[in-house]
């Protein structure tokens, strides 16, 4: 029994197919998934998503904010990541990524700017997962 | 060379020039008409399944109550979002998008509420402003290739002037791409949602053990307004995909006019240098003749 998983942004399908097991980060805290799972309807915070793919290894993605929603129909689960913008691990740009974070961090300084607030939650979840491998 | 020769000559040039400009203004359009129609494509996955959770989540709380749901009581002004292009140049794409906005602000006038304008792209832009319209936001550089997050940008803009009760209703004007041959302006509501969008059919099974994360108020709370950001989002593509139609379209009438216009102009430059050819050999002969007549006598 596995999973069908299906990580979707509005712009673009970033990754479809058969997983066991899918850990993703709710606002509430984290949610594992695996088949069987009751329906579930869950609002993602910015943060990491793995997806165990039925040979065993672990993807990861980042995900900047979104839904998670598990349909169960027939005894077959379903697991939809909705994000506003997903990368996979091998997407990101690491360096690039860490520039950026740096520039934000010196001119947001004390600065209250809701956006900017929010880039550098999502630079900083990227450098955490390429430095977890 | 005759000056009529040489007259019809320049305007073939003239008209070859032009013809060259259209022509490769018609195959750019046709490269950007593939690549738009790929992302409303790509698009439509996050669509369906963004809908089917909502729906989802509806059916599990029964009545589902949120005020981006809720006609307002007594509405006073309805927001207008009119989507056009920064460039001309393609037929009557504008004009038929423009057609629909007027209507939907004449219908809104109607009822006794104040249209408020937000405009996207510099044609709308700048025919509201000839007319002295006023518009509350306005966006330009975005209408050929539409970035998400300028989608998101104009949604939560919405959003929070529907919120600030700065606009009670939402209407959007924009085109709708069936395929490259069709095209169709069209006019849609935006806010309040209509609560058959988010509910669906109705029909399907209620799990007893659904779960959510956090309360369903709460998620609705981010549902809803990314739904209409997703809304916008296909709204931008479909009217890209449908300026880059509208474009070719008329590029190739406009190629093929010049075609026409060529082959007609190079029949009257044939027609002119043969009269001058005929002209010329009838005075060389009428020369040679005067010429006998004088060596004769």
């Amino acid at each position: 029994m596995t999973l069908e998983v299906h990580v979707v942004t509005p712009e673009r399908e970033v990754w479809s197919g058969q997983a066991t097991e899918v850990i993703a980060h709710g606002v509430d805290g984290d949610v594992g998934i695996l088949s069987g799972h009751a329906p579930l309807l869950v609002h993602l915070a910015v943060g990491p998503l793995q997806i165990q793919v039925e040979d065993g290894t672990w993807l990861k993605a980042v995900v900047d904010g979104g839904f998670l929603h598990v349909s169960t129909e027939e005894g077959s689960s379903r697991v939809d990541v909705l994000a506003t913008n997903a990368q996979l691990e091998t997407e990101i740009d690491v360096p690039a990524v860490t520039r950026r974070l740096e520039e934000l961090r010196s001119t947001a300084d004390g600065a209250d700017d809701e956006r900017v607030k929010t880039e550098i939650a999502r630079a900083e979840a990227r450098i955490a997962l390429s430095d977890s491998r | 060379m005759g000056a009529q020769l040489r007259i019809v000559r320049r305007r073939i040039r003239t008209v070859q020039s032009t013809k060259k400009i259209t022509r490769a203004m018609e195959l750019i359009a046709s490269s950007r008409i593939v690549k738009a129609q790929q992302r409303v494509e790509a698009s439509r996955p996050y669509a369906i399944q963004l809908t089917k959770a909502m729906e989802d989540l509806a059916r599990q709380t029964g009545a589902v109550q949120h005020p981006l749901l809720e006609d307002r009581e007594e509405p006073t002004k309805a927001g207008v979002l009119v989507l056009t292009s920064d460039r001309g140049l393609a037929g009557a794409y504008n004009a038929n998008v423009l057609k629909v906005a007027e209507s939907v602000i004449r219908e809104v006038r109607s009822r006794g509420l104040e249209p408020v304008l937000y405009t996207i792209g510099k044609k709308g832009i700048g025919y509201f402003r000839f007319r002295g319209i006023p518009m509350r936001e306005r966006w330009q550089g975005i209408s050929e290739v539409p970035p998400y997050e300028e989608a998101e940008r104009i949604g939560r803009t919405l959003i929070k002037d529907f919120a600030d009760e700065e606009i009670d209703e939402l209407y959007a004007a924009y085109t709708d791409f069936r395929s490259a041959f069709t095209l169709r302006a069209t006019a849609q509501r935006f806010l309040p949602i209509a609560p058959e969008e988010v509910t669906g059919k109705g029909l399907g099974v209620v799990h007893a053990e659904y779960l959510f994360e956090p309360e369903p108020d709460e998620i609705l709370d981010h549902l809803l307004p990314q739904y209409v950001v997703t809304k916008v989002y296909a709204a931008l593509l479909e009217s890209a995909a449908s300026e880059n139609a509208a474009r070719r379209r008329a590029m190739k009438a406009a190629t093929d006019n010049a075609e026409d216009l060529i082959k007609i102009l190079t029949r009257q430059a044939n027609r002119a240098r043969q009269d001058e050819i005929t002209t010329e050999i009838m005075e060389i002969v009428g020369g040679a003749e005067s010429m006998a007549a004088v060596s004769e006598g």
